[in-house]
């Protein structure tokens, strides 16, 4: 990615985050995710949040069986639970590299 | 979990798996490093960890406690007994405000029975929370609500207070709320204080959303004012309350927002409720409401002042005596009509009237009585006009008089005459009868002058002439007007004395019918025998009786002494003679000609046949389908009718079939020129054979000369009338005429004996003598003509088989002379002698059939002879006959132009 930015098509990061309502880590993983996001991803990223009490079928689907966790879907797949609060850790496990330490 | 209760063997069974469900999800806690709120089951189902559920309760009961904190009310809620279980952060303040309960209402207080058992000042107000309470929680009332005062810290409290049920099944608890609704009382207090006040005042105050044009407060005055109820008055919008336009009204409303702050102050017409109007000084102001504005209107009724105003205007600009407009408002009056004449080209007429020696009558009877009179004359001055026409008074016993007229200046002489006539009725003054006459002088516009002084200043001038003249008469500004009016005048008042005067006359010209020359009947022609004048032309007087309208009296005489006549002629030697009675337009409008004709046959006891009516196609045009079914009514009973002047009022003969006619009168203008203009020759011809088409006879009028009957005669016209035979005459003259015979009519309808004619049309001298040289012995009957016109004449008057014509011909081309002669006689065989040059013209004659041969200069003689003899020969085998050879051979007959042929030809 470095130096060619210019050429390279910027890619478009797509997440799909499975939360229960308003629990406690399943908002600080929606809040450590937009954090996480803007602050590496600034304007490349897709967020969707499914919550199972009100969808159940699609985490069934997708083979979620704990909350929260966070699917990546594109541009590769990759799968992280819990709370998010490490950054580096979840880029590193979702396999992002970044311009920014 | 939903399985049955288990006996004492599985009871351990469960207790293990539990202790292992703990350690699992301890584990995994553990492992997910308390990350983790749900797992889900293999159907999808989430199952919130104990972590996560501890969570959402406490969110969910922060979540309901903000609410009911954030309420402005006192909430609490009760439980079957009354016992207060939870409340609100409000309630506990509220236990010092509210008077309905003390101090210490926390959890576990029984509400309803401290209400119920209270006493002193709120008990009253408690026990009837405490009924309200108690209804809820029995279920015989869904909810409960009243407000209620009560005094705490020295301040006047007003509360709300609601009882709901704690769920829709009956005893389980109530939910008990408390609101402060103080201030919004003071509120609805101020507002009711501003609303009588508002209704207070004399001035109607209106308050317009400028957004919808609604109003949104009206006063009492302003519902009295325009007759509406105040409900009434919110639901309307303000364009149907001004007399003023939609867009005129927004934009005065933009510019008082534009100008916000500062009032405007305007004078409109208000509309009531029944239609009537108010007129009201209005102060409007534009406020800012929230994102919108408010129109505020102060509006004062001023009708009565306005009409003070007006009063005094009228006062200022009208006689006080008389009521009449004074000389000023006269003067602007005529100003104002005088911009309206010269847009509409109008007439206008200013009769100055003065009284004749009114001074007598103040002199000697006194000033009261002149007054009387003066009053009593402006009343007939006004019966003299119409609404639209002017009286003034100028001042003293000076009268001005405006006439709008039509075009006809002579209506000034009229109304001058009636105001005469209506002064000639003395005067009743007290014991007094007064008479009195006067003097009017007239000015035309635009025939005098064009400014309203100089029209009143001669008017004036006009007036001492009047006087000058003697009195009691009125004078133009115009010398000529004079004579010219007044003789209009009298021959009106001549002619409404003339009928019974019985100076009226019918005079009768013959009608011959063709071939035979028998006189097929008479048209009977109206005559005046005016004392003084003679013998009247129609022309002088027909057209007065019809403006006058006497026409219709009149008519009908002439219908009467019409069948009068035949039935005297039928009952003589003269025996049965239908007569045409001419009937005016007029008469067909404003008479009753279906009666009129029918009185009159019955009176003289005629055969209707007898009786033909003439109408003129203009007549025809007016009232159609009334006049249909006059005119097929009286047809109906035998009458012939038929039109006169026709071909000169622009209908078609198609149009007049409509019409139940039997004859056609061809107008006296085609028949002038019929032999020596080929249109109108073809006009007539055209007309003829239309109509005998359509089965209608057709006579031609004004025949005057033999050539014209000759061609009548021969393109087969019915009846012809004219000079030729005889003028109208009176009855004596015509039955002497009758008793001797028509002395033009049998020459000149005796046929001539066909025989062979030769038409030859050259203005050169030197070929016309040697062309009769070459005919001289062929046995002709040669005719010359000099110019096409003559050509036609002579074609009118004789049976022309051969046409020889030169194609120089003074008034045409011999081509185009053929062309017409081809259309009138189309049996003719025309020969065209022309010059090399003219071959062009030629050979399109000759492809239109309209020549038959053509030589060029020199011809051979011998072929043109032997052409002629051809020619005849033909002539012979088409129509069968055998042409005599002329008697008189040589002899040439001459059109009119009398140049001999040179003796030496």
């Amino acid at each position: 990615m470095k130096g060619n930015k210019t050429v390279v098509k910027r890619k478009t990061y797509k997440f799909r985050l499975y939360i229960a309502g308003d629990t406690m880590n399943s908002v600080q993983a929606r809040t450590n995710l937009h954090a996480l996001c803007t602050t590496y991803l600034e304007g490349q990223y897709e967020i969707e949040v499914v919550d199972v009490f009100r969808e159940q079928k699609r985490a069934l689907e997708d083979g979620i069986f704990m909350t929260p966790t966070l699917l990546k879907l594109s541009p590769t797949m990759g799968k992280v639970v819990g709370t998010l609060s490490n950054a580096q850790s979840v880029l590193m496990a979702l396999g992002i590299d970044t311009d920014k330490p | 979990m939903n399985s049955p209760p288990a006996g004492g063997d599985s009871a351990g069974e469960i207790a293990a798996l539990i202790t292992d469900l703990h350690r699992n999800i301890e584990r995994l806690e553990h492992l997910t490093g308390g990350q983790v709120d749900t797992i889900t089951d293999e159907q999808g189902r989430p199952f919130v960890l104990r972590h996560a559920q501890e969570q959402l309760r406490i969110n969910d009961a922060s979540r309901q406690h903000a609410i009911l904190n954030a309420l402005p009310a006192y909430v609490a809620m009760l439980d079957a007994d009354g016992v207060i279980v939870s409340f609100n952060e409000a309630w506990q303040a509220f236990s010092n405000a509210g008077a309905v309960q003390g101090p210490g209402h926390a959890v576990g207080i029984n509400y309803l029975q401290l209400c119920e058992e209270a006493s002193g000042d709120g008990a009253n107000v408690a026990r009837q929370v405490a009924g309200g309470i108690r209804r809820v929680l029995s279920g015989n009332d869904s909810a409960s609500s009243f407000e209620y005062a009560c005094r705490a810290d020295g301040v006047d409290h007003r509360f709300f207070m609601t009882v709901t049920p704690l769920s829709k099944t009956v005893g389980h608890g109530v939910v008990v709320m408390h609101m402060d609704i103080s201030q919004r009382t003071r509120d609805e207090e101020e507002l009711q204080r501003f609303r009588t006040a508002m209704d207070c005042t004399a001035d109607a105050i209106f308050l317009l959303d400028y957004a919808s044009m609604r109003f949104v407060e009206v006063n009492a005055t302003a519902c009295s004012m325009l007759g509406y109820e105040r409900a009434e008055l919110l639901e309307h919008d303000a364009f149907n309350l001004i007399a003023a336009g939609a867009t005129e009204l927004r934009s005065s409303f933009d510019s008082l927002i534009a100008a916000s702050g500062s009032s405007q102050v305007d004078e409109v017409r208000l509309i009531c409720k029944d239609k009537s109007s108010v007129i009201v000084e209005i102060h409007r102001q534009a406020l800012r409401s929230g994102q919108g504005w408010i129109i505020v209107a102060v509006a004062r009724d001023i009708s009565e002042r306005k009409e003070a105003e007006s009063r005094l205007l009228y006062q200022a600009h009208h006689d006080g005596l008389t009521g009449l407009p004074n000389r000023a408002l006269f003067h602007d009056t005529l100003v104002r009509s005088l911009g309206q004449a010269k847009h509409h080209q109008w007439t206008l007429a200013v009769l100055f009237i003065d009284l004749d020696n009114f001074k007598n009558v103040n002199d000697t009877l006194g000033h009261a009585i002149g007054d009387e009179l003066l009053v009593q004359l402006s009343n007939r001055l006004l019966q003299c006009v119409r609404v639209r026409d002017t009286v003034g008074r100028f001042g003293g016993d000076e009268f001005g008089l405006l006439l709008v007229l039509n075009q006809d200046a002579s209506f000034a002489a009229v109304v001058a005459n009636k105001i005469r006539s209506a002064l000639r009725k003395p005067f009743q003054l007290g014991e007094h009868e007064v008479s009195i006459t006067a003097s009017i002088g007239i000015t035309l516009y635009p025939n005098d002058a064009d400014t309203p002084d100089e029209l009143i200043k001669f008017a004036d001038t006009a007036m001492y002439r009047a006087k000058q003249a003697g009195r009691d008469t009125f004078r133009f500004f115009t010398a000529q007007m004079n004579v010219d009016v007044l003789e209009r005048l009298d021959l009106e008042k001549a002619l409404r004395k003339a009928l019974e005067n019985k100076e009226f006359v019918l005079h009768y010209q013959p009608k011959i019918a063709l071939p035979s020359g028998r006189v097929a009947g008479m048209e009977a022609l109206l005559r005046w025998e005016r004392p003084g004048f003679g013998l009247i032309g129609p022309n002088l007087f027909i057209p007065s009786l019809e403006e006058t309208g006497l026409i219709v009296q009149v008519g009908e005489w002439v219908l009467d002494t019409a069948c009068r006549q035949i039935g005297e002629w039928l009952r003589s030697s003269v025996g049965p003679m239908p007569v045409a009675v001419n009937v005016a337009g007029r008469q067909l409008l404003e008479g009753d000609l279906e009666a009129t004709v029918i009185a009159a046959l019955e009176k003289h006891a005629i055969p209707p046949e007898l009786l033909e009516l003439e109408l003129t196609e203009s007549s025809l045009m007016v009232n159609t389908e009334r006049t249909i079914s006059t005119l097929k009514n009286v047809r109906a009973r035998g009458v012939t009718i038929s039109i006169d002047d026709f071909g000169t009022g622009y209908s078609s003969l198609a149009y007049l079939r409509r019409f139940p006619i039997d004859k056609l009168k061809i107008d006296i203008a085609f028949i002038r020129e019929v032999t020596s203009n080929a249109d109108d020759a073809a006009i007539v011809l055209a007309i003829i054979r239309m109509s005998h088409s359509l089965k209608l006879e057709v006579i031609a009028e004004g025949v005057e000369t033999a050539e014209q009957l000759a061609y009548l005669k021969r393109i087969h016209c019915d009846q012809v009338q004219g000079y030729l035979f005889s003028r109208p005459l009176a009855v004596p003259a015509l039955e002497e005429l009758l008793r001797q015979r028509l002395p033009a009519a049998p020459q000149a309808i005796a046929a001539p004996c066909p025989c062979k004619t030769v038409l030859l049309v050259d203005d050169d001298l030197q070929v016309l003598s040697s062309l009769r040289q070459l005919l001289r012995h062929e046995g002709y009957h040669i005719l010359v003509a000099r110019s096409a016109a003559e050509g036609l004449e002579l074609l009118a008057q004789h049976a022309v088989q051969v046409i020889v014509c030169e194609q120089r011909l003074p008034d045409a081309r011999g081509t185009e002379f053929c062309d017409g002669v081809k259309e009138l006689y189309p049996d003719t065989f025309r020969i065209v002698l022309a010059g090399t040059t003219d071959l062009e013209a030629i050979m399109g004659a000759v492809n239109r059939g309209a020549i038959y041969r053509f030589y060029t200069k020199p011809w051979d003689n011998t072929e043109l002879r032997a052409d002629l003899r051809e020619a005849f020969r033909h002539y012979n085998l088409l129509h069968g006959v055998e042409l005599a050879g002329y008697p008189g051979a040589g002899v040439v007959v001459e059109g009119s132009a009398q140049h001999p042929i040179p003796s030496s030809c």
